[in-house]
This record gives C-alpha cells, structure tokens and sequence, in this order.
C-alpha cells in the first residue's frame, strides 16, 4: 500500500473520451463490462446476483450517460453507480427476510483453465476479510487498493469530503490488517 | 502470539495483487448480459453495432421494474432467470413491436411502383429473396433481404403479442443450440441454428445465431465453411461484441 497522497499512477480513465461528447453505451459496455463485474464482486455482491446487479448498473448508466463529464475519468463514475446499485440490492435483501443474503463466493463464475488455485485462494481470502468491513469502507478501499483512483477522485466520485475518503480508507487498511491477524492466529490454533 | 504489523500488510499485499491479477470474467457472460441489456432497453437487433439516438421512453422504465421484481420474487437463480426471460421478453416487446410495423408495412403495393414512370411493360414484383437455408448449404454467402423502409406507425396489440412469441420461439433455439455445442452435440446444435436461420433470418438474435454458428461450424470441423461464416459475420457486425468469440473459434482451427 502506498500513500495516499503520493500516488504516482493516474486513476485508471478507460476508454478515451472526447471532450465533447460522452462515449455510447455499447462502447462503454465492450470496454468496462468486466471492470464493473469485478467491481461489483469486490463490492460483496453475491454471485448469483451478478449478472443482474451488472445489468441494471448499465441500464443507470443509459439513463445518466448525459450527466456523464467526459472530462472526468470513467471508471469511478462507474464505480459510484455500481455502489449505489449494490446500496440498494442489500437494502432490498435485508428486507426480504424470507430470502436471506448469500455468502459472496470468492471464485468466478468461469474460471480460465489457467487460474491457479493459490490466486483463487488468496482473491477468496481477500472477499473474506472485505466482507468484514463496512460498505462505505469498504467502497473506498477498493477504489484505491485495487483500481489506484487517488483520494480526493474517490471523494468527488462518491460525492464525500475529502477527510471522509481518508479517514475511511486509513479505517478500511486497519480493520483489513487487524482481520488479517484474527485469520492467521485461529489458522495457527487450527494447526496446533 | 500475534503477527507483527508488518507481516498483516504484507499478508494483505499479497491478497491485492493476486485480486488485481483476477481474470476478467467468462466472454459469454458478458455476451448474455448485453443481450438481455438490448432486450432491456430496446437495443436494435445488431447488439453493439449502434445505440438508438433517442430510446423510447416507454422501454427505458423497463428493466428496474423488472429487475426489482425480479429479485423481489425469485429466490434461486433457476427461477431467477425463468422471470428473467419473461421481463426480458417483455421489455423487448413495445421497441420490437415498433420495429416490427416498421419493418412489414401492410400497402396494397410499393410506392415505388405507383410512382414510377409508365414503362414499356407491366411493373412486376421481384422475385422472392432464396431461403436462407439454401444458400447455407450451397455456403454461399446469402444477403439478409432488404426489408421496406418505415411507412405505418400504428402499434397493434396482436402484432405485439406476436413479437412476444418470436423473442421467445428465438430465445428457446439460440439456447437449445448453445446448450447443444456445450455438450459437445454440434450436429444438434447446428441443426437448431439452422432453424433459427430458415423462421428468423434477420431476427433479434440474428448476430448471436451467427456467432454460434462459425463456434459449432469449428466444432464440427467444417473449417472452410465456418472461415466463410466468420468472414460474413465480420462484415455483417463490424463492431459485434462477438467476435472475441467468432475469433477465437478462428483461431483453434488447427
């Protein structure tokens, strides 16, 4: 993990948008489909929903493509979609008592024959420590952590301020670690 | 004993670069997505060849409803995607039914024939465009019929009830199919593609069907045929979100 502040890397913009006018929604689709499904994914969405939170991620996108800045990068104004997406799934799931929220499968749903299972572990064990956090850290940790959107693009992106987006990140890294030690202890007890 | 800090992050480093290494998901997932998405918001029927400058406004509503309901209602993702092809059918339905009218206006005749100069013989219908099954066996490259620009803009119920029936009639063989070539069964996969082809030849599904076809032609080892196939695909759907697959199945002819 770097600091925050001193990021070298750009946060990641996709595909290259003119100044004028906003890319369609099939352009968009070919080049960020899979960076939306994974980003739901790392937002804990259950994989036999993801398929349907991808789709009404796109059909947001449809509607708001014209409040779209082409100025701005493009992934972390997907990122804000596919989190108040994935909002209101959990807000729906949780009441809906009689159909109770699934674990998140760490794994694919179609896993290339060259996936190694040590990487499949290693991502399953990381859904695991994610889900331990809170969604709002847990957005901004994944935002930074995995896509290498600076701070203050993750604080006008998920329209919080800037302190917010620090705090929740320096949150997020200390529960992760401190989970990270839970897990290794109780694997140590295992073995013992 | 605990570990010490250092240890926990460089645990969690580990953890991120193996999920930044995380590969993107299956092509026909997202295949299956964009679909329902076209379905959803009335795409035209070259899924990805281009967007509707102005969708309808009755379609766009659509998907939330449905996919609220969805999750509303299914509890497993069988009966998930059993509602699934209902919404999808239905969303599809009023953009299809438009693009239908528009499609097969109902004139007693051309207006091209009324308002042509008086010619030296009798104006006569062209002939009927050859099945696109006949072409196929022949491998020659058939052309989608050109259909007559849009004249009526009446939207009749049973038309749309129609529709209905069709997406789902051509969801049911593009499945059968994909089942099929999953299963290894290229012949019956064929087979159902060939039927998609002769009842829809410029259907919803067409891009989809076509795509499967040069997959199950490879299959089969028809390779000269699925390279004709595939070059026609790439002329027909030059922006198809296919053709990561179309060439794929290029690519492991051997």
């Amino acid at each position: 993990m770097t600091d925050p502040g001193s990021r070298p890397k750009p946060c990641l913009g996709g595909p290259e948008t003119s100044a004028q006018r906003p890319p369609d929604l099939p352009t968009i689709y070919r080049s960020e489909f899979a960076y939306v499904w994974k980003t739901l994914r790392r937002l804990g969405a259950p994989l036999p929903d993801l398929e349907d939170l991808a789709h009404d991620v796109f059909v947001v996108v449809h509607r708001h493509l014209g409040d779209y800045d082409p100025a701005r990068p493009l992934r972390p104004w997907l990122f804000g979609i596919a989190l108040r997406v994935v909002y209101d799934f959990r807000r729906l799931q949780r009441n809906l008592r009689e159909f109770p929220r699934e674990r998140v499968e760490p794994v694919d749903a179609a896993p290339t024959p060259h996936e190694r299972m040590e990487g499949m572990e290693a991502r399953a064990l990381l859904m695991k420590a994610l889900d331990a956090l809170d969604l709002d850290r847990r957005a901004v940790f994944v935002m930074h952590e995995l896509d290498e959107v600076p701070v203050p693009e993750i604080a006008l992106a998920l329209a919080i301020p800037l302190n917010t987006a620090y705090s929740r990140l320096r949150l997020a890294r200390a529960d992760m670690a401190a989970w990270i030690v839970r897990f290794r202890s109780a694997e140590r007890r295992r073995d013992d | 004993m605990t570990d010490p800090p250092d240890l926990a992050q460089e645990t969690l480093r580990e953890l991120l670069d193996a999920e930044k290494a995380c590969p993107d998901p299956a092509l026909e997932v997202g295949q299956r997505v964009f679909t329902r998405l076209s379905a959803s918001l009335g795409l035209p029927p070259g899924a990805g060849d281009a967007m509707p400058t102005s969708p309808g406004p009755t379609v766009a509503p659509t998907p939330v409803r449905t996919g609220l309901l969805r999750r509303t209602l299914a509890g497993s993702s069988g009966r998930g995607w059993a509602t699934f092809l209902v919404g999808a059918t239905v969303g599809a339905a009023t953009y299809g039914t438009v693009q239908r009218i528009r499609q097969k206006p109902e004139l007693p005749a051309p207006p091209a024939i009324v308002a042509a100069p008086p010619a030296p013989e009798p104006p006569s219908l062209p002939p009927p465009p050859p099945p696109a099954e006949a072409a196929e066996v022949a491998g020659v490259a058939a052309q989608p019929p050109v259909t007559a620009p849009s004249r009526v803009r009446e939207i009749g119920p049973t038309m749309g009830d129609a529709r209905d029936r069709g997406l789902a009639a051509e969801r049911k063989l593009v499945e059968m199919a994909r089942t099929a070539l999953g299963r290894g069964h290229t012949d019956l996969a064929l087979a159902a593609l060939r039927r998609h082809t002769r009842a829809y030849p410029n259907g919803q599904l067409a891009e989809e069907r076509d795509g499967l076809l040069v997959q199950a032609l490879v299959a089969k080892g028809e390779f000269a045929q699925a390279r004709q196939r595939a070059a026609r695909f790439h002329r027909q759907h030059p922006h198809s979100l296919f053709w990561p697959v179309v060439d794929e199945a290029l690519r492991s002819i051997p």
